[in-house]
């Protein structure tokens, strides 16, 4: 369904993954254009989150390959790979924030550390990306524990887009969020993303989230992705298992008597 | 055949869990001499390890140093100037300044350096601060050891000196001795070798207080249940450890 011809930003050949007798990935393959909006969707704790930390190496793999921009960033020594690190803008799926730090210097904290702004400049173009995010200035000042769950998105999203990456990882943006909430997170991932002309991958449980913010879909099961393709062709999968997952019904394929 | 099996992977297990240590700290120590350094980080560190710790370390010298006096005086019949501050400047320059002071920061900073750094990574903020490239053992663990092992003797420099002051208030009002007369008989008995094992103990205790607290920190699992088990660990371990040296650097300064 990838055409091969372009180089893919991200692409991953055979991960595998165990946890002791948890084999969590066992041969994920999957490719990234530059630009493209890619939704990772599969059931709770079906390996979505141990894959993003395999790709941005906080975890690393058993075997298998990860490529970002045609380099195996595997075989690099930590240095090099935290110069990898630098393209990446990273939101987690608990948001995260460093709860020392208010929230301007939790969103500044890449332009200060790694692009040495002088604290002053970095608070302006925080104040900036608040506003970007939906943020009021006013809260700059506040700390992590002081805001709601969706205000924490927030700032997480600020953070990973103030150094201006040119991939970013979304793990789970709009869980936990009321409908109107999860569907301006994702609008103003939509509009970052482009902003930013970067790359995204996203993943979700929520289909019409996924649906809003991604071009593609790609579905992990049992360790595998076992479909991918654009998002309208997702309703005529041909995918038993992927029609159960958009469906949300609780019969089907997918073995629901026992969570992993 | 079974206790011996369980010995034995006590024993491993001991084994490996200092192989553990000795790496995380070889790491540590690497990171401590190696730019980039977070002057900021090291600043509220110094404030939080040695100011806010005096009021608790200048309670615990001050009775320490009046009960040493009120002990000496009562259990053991010594009864002039020079016998009560000769055993309180002993006591509290050589033992009690370091061990107690070790102690009681082993409890709270211990603690709370294993508490924080272990909360960090089970809400994946040790995870974001390597997206964005900033080394968690520069950032977190280096600042807490020099921090530490800056704090810790002029804590217990402080401790000797109101160690010293409870001794002589209770000398004075207590048992009516001269004041001047004991000052010059404290300073007359304060010796420079016992005092620098002091400050050298403080040193080593410094440095074992923020490696437990970060080790133990550093590696949580699970929540939670696994900040509290962390917690527990760093003092636990500390404190064994502090004491464990403490004879060690005693007999390497007075045995002979
Ligand atoms: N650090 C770890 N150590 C041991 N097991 C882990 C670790 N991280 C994840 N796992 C296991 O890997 C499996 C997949 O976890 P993962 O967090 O990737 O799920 P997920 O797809 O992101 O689920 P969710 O949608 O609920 O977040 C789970 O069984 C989990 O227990
Ligand atoms: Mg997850």
């Amino acid at each position: 369904m990838i055409s091969k011809s372009k180089l893919a930003i991200i692409e991953t050949t055979d991960l595998y993954k165990a946890f002791g007798n948890n084999k969590v990935l066992r041969g994920v393959n999957l490719s990234i254009q530059k630009g493209e909006s890619l939704a990772i969707i599969g059931t709770s704790g079906s390996g979505k989150s141990v894959l993003i930390k395999n790709i941005i190496g906080l975890l690393d793999p058993d075997s298998g390959a990860v490529r970002i921009k045609g380099t195996n960033v595997l075989s690099l020594n930590d240095k090099r790979r935290g110069e990898f690190n630098r393209k990446f803008g990273v939101l987690f799926q608990g948001a995260a924030l460093f709860d020392s730090l208010p929230i301007w210097e939790n969103i500044a904290f890449g332009l200060i550390q790694l692009d040495g702004l002088d604290r002053k400049t970095a608070y302006e173009k925080a104040q900036e990306t608040m506003l970007q995010v939906g943020l009021s200035p006013e809260i700059a000042k506040l700390y992590p524990g002081e805001l709601s769950g969706g205000m924490q998105k927030r700032v997480g999203l600020a953070r990973a887009i103030t150094t201006k990456p040119e991939i970013i990882f979304f793990d789970e943006p709009t869980t936990g969020l009321d409908p109107i909430m999860a569907s301006i997170i994702d609008n103003l991932i939509i509009k970052n993303v482009r902003e930013l002309g970067a790359t995204a991958l996203t993943i979700t449980h929520d289909m019409s989230s996924a649906r809003r913010i991604a071009d593609k879909i790609a579905m992990i099961h049992e360790g595998k992705i076992i479909w991918n393709g654009p998002v309208n062709e997702i309703n005529n999968s041909g995918n038993s298992i992927v029609e159960q997952f958009i469906n949300g019904s609780s019969s089907g394929p997918i073995d629901t008597s026992v969570v992993r | 055949m079974k206790l011996i099996r369980s010995l034995g992977s006590f024993f491993l297990y001991s084994l490996s869990t200092t192989g553990r240590i000795g790496i995380f700290t070889g790491v540590s120590l690497i990171h401590c001499f190696s730019p980039p350094f977070y002057r900021k980080v090291l600043w509220h560190q110094l404030i939080e390890i040695g100011f806010y710790s005096l009021p608790v370390v200048g309670l615990t010298a001050i009775f320490t140093g009046m009960v040493l006096a009120l002990q000496s005086f009562s259990g053991f019949g010594f009864s002039n100037e020079n016998t009560i501050s000769n055993v309180v400047v002993w006591g509290i320059t050589r033992e009690l300044g370091p061990v107690l002071a070790g102690l009681i920061v082993a409890g709270r900073i211990g603690a709370s350096i294993a508490a924080e750094i272990a909360t960090m990574r089970v809400t994946e903020q040790i995870d974001a601060l390597i997206t964005l490239s900033t080394n968690p053992y520069k950032y977190l663990i280096a600042p807490r050891i020099i921090a530490s092992v800056i704090m810790l003797p002029m804590l217990v420099l402080v401790t000797d000196i109101i160690g010293v002051m409870g001794g002589f208030l209770v000398s004075i009002y207590d048992f009516g001795f001269d004041p001047v007369i004991y000052l010059r008989h404290t300073w007359n008995n304060l010796e420079f070798v016992g005092f620098i094992s002091g400050i050298v103990k403080a040193i080593v205790f410094g440095f074992i207080i923020a490696i437990m607290g970060s080790y133990h920190g550093y590696h949580a699992t699970g929540g939670s249940q696994g900040v509290g088990r962390a917690t527990t660990n760093a003092v636990v371990s500390s404190s064994i450890l502090l004491l464990l040296f403490n004879f060690i650097i005693t007999a390497a300064f007075f045995i002979k």
